[in-house]
């Protein structure tokens, strides 16, 4: 769910949040506005329902909530940035995923395009990613493909023309209408086509999320996050936006990989686990941050 | 009426695209405040060869500032080696600051007086006719620039291998990722032919 509202008593809602045993995955406040975004069990919507109603606040679904999405420009030169790209990224953001920005280094062009092993491996710790294409069917079709080789998460491609995705070789979703835009997307269709982009990743997501019930996790994501702030106390010092950023298999915790991968190890649960025994923590591709995967119950034996 | 478009992209199946492209040229031309400089835009892309052809007319007839339509230049006092340029407007001071201390070196320009500059030369009886005609900006060179940076911007980024020609009346850009071939500039020059034509009859 999302909380857009009033700075003023919103700690109420956050109390009453965790009161019911529900996780604040992310909480911002620009002056007097604050939004959170957060996780609360179904039979108690009622009472978030209420009090936000009593803060004069407004509460939405954000069903891209707990992901983490790349949104792939082929460069970061302004032939493809900012608008388009920034637009989407808001409107997956305003639906509580957690955006990234990917500009490849070479991603122009039909046959110079390419697409490096640091760029894969940045792109696959993402739980999807969106890449925006451009104009041209061709262009689509034949040449931007190369870039979706070695991606293991699912892709969806946005680009102008309306195109069969049976078309584009290893896209799981295509979205038309958007291309090449020298302008902020304002008009009727873009905003059309904007909310298509998110309601296909939402159904992709929806289907993962799927996948993982039927093999659930040995702990949920945003429990962690929970442990993590209060066992690690250097984490309250991070500046980086979202200091531990929830992903549907696991976390990303920013802090550097070399100093804290033992200590983040060690952060241990009232059953008698540590996260280590229950997870892999592994080095991120971004700025040396730590990645936890949570494994499943059939390869840890647990749930808890 | 075809040819009384502005902007107009052709593109071999790729409908879409081409109206898309023109949206973003007409997007670039006025982000850039090129509007009234371009007469008319003929583009013809094709993806699968791939070539960028880009044709466009321009409106001839900017005329650059000089020194005398914006100041007043005199010799100084009796005894003085000296210009002095009293300023009706302060709209060009920073180029006119930047051409005198090019020419006089910066200790020769005494700028005391928000609207006075006093410009110290032995040679000034000839100094203050050079100086009143001296061009201070010029129009057409900025006017040129703004047009390169949106020929780069319109462009797709993958087309690196370029070729041009820029007159006063016209410019035209092929550029693809592979090297030129001559039938896309023949074609290019074909669609300027047909453009030049078409103007000259109207007018």
């Amino acid at each position: 769910m999302m909380y857009e509202g009033g700075v003023y008593k919103h700690n109420l809602l956050v109390e009453l949040v965790e009161d019911l045993g529900g996780y604040i995955l992310q909480k911002n406040i620009m002056q007097t506005e604050v939004i959170i975004i957060m996780l609360v069990p179904m039979k108690d919507i009622h009472l978030v329902e209420d009090m936000t109603k009593k803060l004069l606040g407004e509460l939405t679904r954000a069903p891209l909530s707990g992901a983490e999405i790349a949104v792939v420009a082929p460069t970061l030169a302004y032939h493809h940035l900012p608008h388009l790209d920034c637009d989407i990224a808001e409107f997956l953001r305003r639906k509580g995923a957690k955006t990234n920005m990917v500009g490849l280094g070479r991603g122009v062009g039909s046959r110079i395009c390419q697409i490096s092993a640091y760029e894969r491996n940045l792109i696959n710790e993402h739980d999807l990613a969106v890449y925006i294409l451009g104009n041209f069917k061709h262009c689509i079709t034949e040449s931007k493909p190369r870039l979706f080789e070695g991606i293991e998460i699912p892709i969806v491609v946005t680009g102008a023309p309306e195109i069969d995705l049976d078309a584009i070789k290893n896209a799981d979703a295509y979205v038309g209408n958007l291309g090449r835009q020298a302008h902020r997307m304002r008009k009727g269709d873009e905003m059309h086509a904007m909310d298509q982009v998110v309601a296909e990743v939402g159904k992709i997501l929806d289907t993962e999320r799927e996948d993982i019930g039927k093999d659930p996790q040995s702990v949920m994501p945003p429990r962690v996050k929970k442990e993590i702030e209060d066992q690690v106390q250097e984490i309250n010092e991070v500046l980086s936006p979202l200091p531990i950023t929830l992903r549907l298999k696991g976390l990303k915790v920013k802090l550097d990989y070399d100093e804290f991968h033992d200590k983040i190890g060690e952060v241990s649960f009232v059953e008698g686990l540590k996260l280590k025994d229950i997870a892999d923590i592994r080095r991120s591709n971004m700025k040396n941050f730590i990645l936890v995967d949570i494994k499943p119950k059939s390869e840890s034996g647990y749930v808890i | 009426m075809e040819e009384d478009e502005k902007i107009m992209v052709e593109s071999p199946e790729e409908e879409v695209g081409g109206n898309v492209y023109k949206q973003v040229i007409s997007d670039v031309l006025s982000d850039l405040a090129l509007g009234r400089v371009i007469k008319k835009v003929r583009v013809y892309v094709d993806v699968t060869e791939p070539v960028f052809i880009f044709v466009a007319l321009r409106h001839t007839g900017l005329a650059s500032v000089k020194l005398k339509d914006f100041a007043d230049v005199e010799i100084g006092e009796y005894g003085k080696h000296q210009v002095i340029i009293n300023l009706n407007k302060e709209a060009y001071i920073p180029q006119l600051l930047q051409k005198l201390w090019e020419r006089y070196g910066k200790g020769n320009i005494i700028h005391e007086e928000r609207a006075v500059v006093v410009v110290e030369t032995p040679d000034y009886m000839n100094e203050v006719d050079i100086l009143s005609e001296m061009v201070i900006d010029e129009k057409a060179g900025e006017i040129n620039e703004r047009i390169v940076d949106s020929m780069l911007r319109i462009i797709p980024e993958g087309f690196r291998v370029r070729y041009h020609q820029m007159t006063r009346e016209y410019f035209l850009f092929v550029a693809s990722e592979d090297s030129i071939k001559q039938e896309w500039k023949d074609r290019a020059q074909a669609i300027l032919d047909k453009l030049l034509g078409g103007v000259g009859s109207i007018a």
